[in-house]
């Protein structure tokens, strides 16, 4: 095509107007939901960086003391989740030659979370704490996070979730996410909302075998609701390690390896048991 | 007679047995009591590591070799679990001193103690020093993603709007078709 | 000639003013299962996603294998339009017109999915607010809403010069709207030079302009499963991959529809076995690139087996999707390129035949692409299995038969064939015949494209 100089100077000038228009799209270029990435202050102005150990050793899956998992029980009950949502869920890896060991597996809070990069609308999104959280107030139900979630731990409201009755009512909150929303992702918000106004996650006080630890790695200090350990010591000594680490998600919660022996399990006694909603059924 | 005679020999027995106990004690008395004396600095700011250094030494002040010493930091953390943080452990060396670096990780004034628990020949022993810790930065901080210098959403920006200026174009010469005088 | 040149316009226009019975009846039909859809989508308002068959592990399904598929078959038309404009190829004139209503109708049709998919259609507009340059379902929205207005204007540049003959040529009886129509869409062409060359520079921009915008277009559309970390979609190979097998099932359905219309207006002069032909031997090109591309997708994987790859693997070759993996290939690949290669088979009955059969094995090819990747345990879970529900298959029905209905609605509004491109194109093959005539020395082929070619000389 022939384009004479007047007319490509036009076009310039029409790219120009267009550029500069684009530029000026609010959500263009913004970063993801910094407005809703607000902490509550702590005694200093350090940020706590939450992290979970979560130590295989003492982990028998709750079966010898014939309960469901205590940690996915406190978990159901604490937030009132809906039937069939268990944040924190234990699972049974098998090893190959025989034998299994069980791993309770929350979000991992990945600090390079799939999850949140993937978010159209900034609706789950990494608090600086280090934590990662779902607005079901903003989230649009396209379930691209979950696909992207390696560890599988969000969930969806399919239908009209099932909850105690009297959560439906109450005010949403974006950390206890009650109430439910129809149609929108949840998940483990490792209870920061309380971690915040110091107490641990429900599934850390609710381990009747205080396998579970919880703890903050800018002060490098960790707790089960019993001992104190200084983190990174905790780790180095017991071979911490992170589940899919080589994904380079860079998960907060780290696992010690063990089978449950310090509790007293062989590696080939099984038998989890479902947990239930007091609201709904078993699972 | 014979009785009175029997309890002499009864007490003075018991006094050479006591007596030689007695002196077997305050010979030992040197020895089996330990001291422990923790020295740190006073001060250090945040995010370096300070010099535990604790100093264990029998009753006499004969340095004791080879004790473990434990260290720990006084805190509380969450659900009101309180008490001692075990920070680390070291042995003292032929000087009965016992070293540990240790980055402190919580500003303000921490409370640092230091334990032996003692061994067969040896008592326990403890010692607590302050330390006030200056500074409140972050020290953990979380890194994602590759940083490429000029590499950024303005690429894509300028990619739109190329192709939206040029649509714009485009009908700027539908327009010119509208507007185009009749044909002589 | 002349009475050639009338022919063309009697033929072309005479639907746009003639309704037969059966066409009534097919939009009829149409129209009852587009509504069909739209209550099952009203049940699937009313209670949740919890109506469909998708749960926590398998969480996409139809919905997103029918928009791969759509925005797949919308690459039909302004892509190949375009690149046979760029490259100048004389059949296609009379099958662009086709080719860019599809893309323009499957991308409206395509685009609708990713809402109906969602949890919260009612929060589509938060993406204006919120929306995030980092998300692959941002990057598919720009780059869905650009193609489809670049398809838009693509297929209005060469309906102007047709629109002004519908505008002049057609019955004084047309209803008062439909003359407003023509007349404002025409946007007072009279053909005068100036006219001429804007309109050139204008269709040339955007013919070249539309080729790396379809390109992206898919590719774009692979990322929302190429940039996840899970096995069979964590992959490179995606986006050329996705590009390729839109223009195969594109190219299908430019058959299909081609075939269709031109034995419902009888255009059997203007598009002939030729063009159904030259369609075929670039479906047998992709079918080549499919393949290559399934090896590829396998063999690089399957060969260093990593855990999840090798149960994908497992699943598609000889486990729960075999099936449809196999019908795939045999369907899809296998059976079309026998027909194509086979001169005897080499016509248009073969070739819509393969066409379809090209199309239901894309399809297929979509929904593996979508469903056998979520089946891959990311943890030690219970088995899953998918099955869509009537909701499910009723909105796809009704998402298929919108589809035919905007086209069907569309060839009564617009002349289907581009009118003035086939008579430019007749008058100068009577033109290089009668210069053949005077002066025989003339080589053919030249000066025939020169005049017409929105490029210049």
């Amino acid at each position: 095509m022939e384009l004479t100089r007047r007319e490509l100077l036009k076009w310039l000038g029409a790219t120009g107007i267009a550029v500069t228009a684009a530029s000026y799209i609010p959500w263009l270029g913004k970063s993801a939901s910094a407005e809703q990435a607000t902490t509550s202050g702590t005694q200093t102005t350090r940020l706590r960086r939450w992290s979970m150990v979560i130590d295989l050793k003492r982990c028998d899956g709750c079966i010898g003391l014939k309960t469901s998992p205590q940690c996915t029980q406190a978990c159901i009950m604490g937030h009132q989740a809906p039937v069939g949502m268990k944040w924190i869920e234990v699972f049974e890896f098998k090893r190959e030659l025989g034998g299994s060991y069980f791993m309770p597996v929350p979000c991992q809070h990945c600090e390079n979370a799939p999850c949140t990069n993937v978010c159209p609308v900034g609706a789950t999104f990494s608090t600086p704490e280090g934590v990662v959280l779902v607005d079901q107030t903003r989230c649009i139900g396209c379930r691209l996070c979950m696909a992207a979630c390696p560890y599988q731990r969000r969930f969806f409201n399919w239908g009209d979730p099932q909850v105690p009755p009297e959560t439906r009512s109450a005010k949403y909150d974006l950390h206890r996410q009650v109430p439910a929303i129809k149609g929108t992702v949840m998940k483990c918000s490792f209870c920061v909302d309380m971690a915040r106004n110091g107490s641990v996650p429900f599934c850390v006080a609710g381990c009747p075998r205080s396998a579970l630890w919880f703890g903050d790695l800018e002060e490098d200090i960790a707790t089960n609701s019993r001992d104190i350990v200084k983190l990174s010591r905790f780790m180095a000594e017991n071979e911490a390690f992170r589940f899919k680490e080589e994904l380079g998600t860079h998960p907060r919660v780290y696992y010690l390896p063990g089978h449950g022996q310090n509790v007293g399990r062989n590696p080939y006694q099984t038998g989890l048991l479902p947990a239930s909603w007091p609201w709904g059924g078993k699972k | 007679m014979r009785t009175r005679l029997f309890i002499l020999v009864i007490v003075a027995a018991l006094l050479a047995v006591v007596g030689s106990v007695g002196l077997a004690l305050a010979d030992d008395g040197g020895s089996f009591n330990t001291k422990l004396s923790l020295a740190v600095p006073s001060s250090t700011p945040l995010g370096q590591s300070v010099r535990l250094e604790a100093r264990l030494q029998d009753g006499s002040g004969n340095p004791i070799k080879q004790g473990t010493i434990v260290f720990y930091i006084s805190t509380g953390f969450l659900s009101g679990t309180s008490g001692l943080m075990p920070i680390g452990s070291a042995a003292t060396n032929d000087l009965g001193v016992a070293v540990l670096e240790h980055e402190p990780r919580q500003n303000g004034q921490i409370e640092v103690v230091a334990r032996f628990l003692g061994d067969a020949r040896h008592g326990p022993s403890q010692d607590v020093a302050k330390i006030s810790i200056v500074g409140n930065h972050q020290l953990y901080e979380a890194e994602a993603g590759i940083h490429v210098p000029f590499v950024g959403k303005w690429i894509l920006v300028l990619v739109l709007g190329f192709i939206w200026g040029t649509y714009l174009f485009v009908v700027s010469r539908v327009l010119k078709i509208a507007t185009a005088p009749p044909e002589k | 000639m002349n009475e050639a040149l009338e022919r063309l316009e009697r033929t072309v226009l005479h639907p746009l003013t003639h309704t037969t019975m059966t066409y009534r009846i097919v939009v009829l039909a149409l129209a009852a299962v587009a509504g069909w859809g739209l209550y099952a989508f009203s049940i699937q308002m009313r209670n949740g996603l919890v109506v469909t068959g998708m749960r926590d592990y398998i969480l996409w399904g139809l919905y997103i294998s029918n928009f791969v598929f759509f925005i797949g078959i919308s690459h039909a038309g302004t892509l190949i339009s375009a690149i046979l404009r760029v490259t100048k190829a004389e059949w296609r004139v009379s099958i662009t017109r086709m080719a860019e209503f599809i893309t323009v109708v499957a991308l409206t049709v395509g685009g609708v999915f990713p809402i109906i998919d969602m949890g919260r259609p009612d929060r589509v507009p938060s993406i204006l607010w919120f929306g995030r340059f980092q998300s692959p379902i941002v990057w598919d929205i720009l780059a869905i809403s650009t193609y489809l207005t670049g398809s838009a204007i693509y297929l209005f540049l060469p309906l102007i010069e047709d629109l002004a003959i519908c505008r002049d040529k057609l019955p004084k009886t047309l209803s008062p709207w439909r003359r407003l129509f023509y007349r404002v869409l025409s946007v007072g062409w009279r053909g005068t030079d100036s006219q001429k060359k804007s309109l050139f520079t204008a269709m040339g921009i955007m013919a070249i302009l539309i080729i790396p915008i379809a390109v992206s277009v898919h590719t774009v559309v692979s990322f929302i499963f190429a940039m996840t970390l899970r096995s069979g979609w964590n992959s490179t190979v995606y986006g050329i991959y996705f590009v390729a097998g839109a223009i195969f099932s594109g190219i299908a359905t430019i058959i299909i529809v081609m075939a269709i219309l031109r034995r419902a207006f009888h255009l059997e002069e203007y598009i002939t076995s030729k063009q159904f032909v030259y369609l075929g031997y670039m479906l047998g090109a992709f079918v080549l690139i499919m393949a290559y591309f399934n090896l590829l997708e396998f063999l690089v994987p399957g060969y260093k087996n990593e855990e999840g790859e090798g149960f994908l693997l497992q699943s598609m070759l000889a486990g729960k999707y075999a099936w449809m993996y196999w019908a795939y290939i045999v369907a899809g690949l296998g059976i079309p390129a026998f027909i194509i290669l086979n001169p005897r088979t080499r016509n248009v009955k073969g070739l819509v035949i393969a066409s379809i059969l090209v199309n239901i094995a894309m399809w297929l090819e979509r929904f593996l692409v979508v469903v056998p990747a979520l089946d891959v345990p990311l943890l030690p879970r219970e088995a899953v299995t998918y099955v869509p529900t009537w909701v499910e298959w009723s909105i796809i029905a009704g998402a298929f038969a919108e589809f035919s209905l905007i086209i069907a609605v569309f060839a009564k509004l617009f002349p289907v064939i581009s009118i003035w491109e086939v008579k430019e194109q007749m008058e100068q093959k009577e033109h290089v015949a009668a210069e053949a005539e005077t002066s025989p020395a003339t080589t053919h082929g030249f000066g025939e494209r020169a005049k017409t070619s929105p490029f210049g000389t």
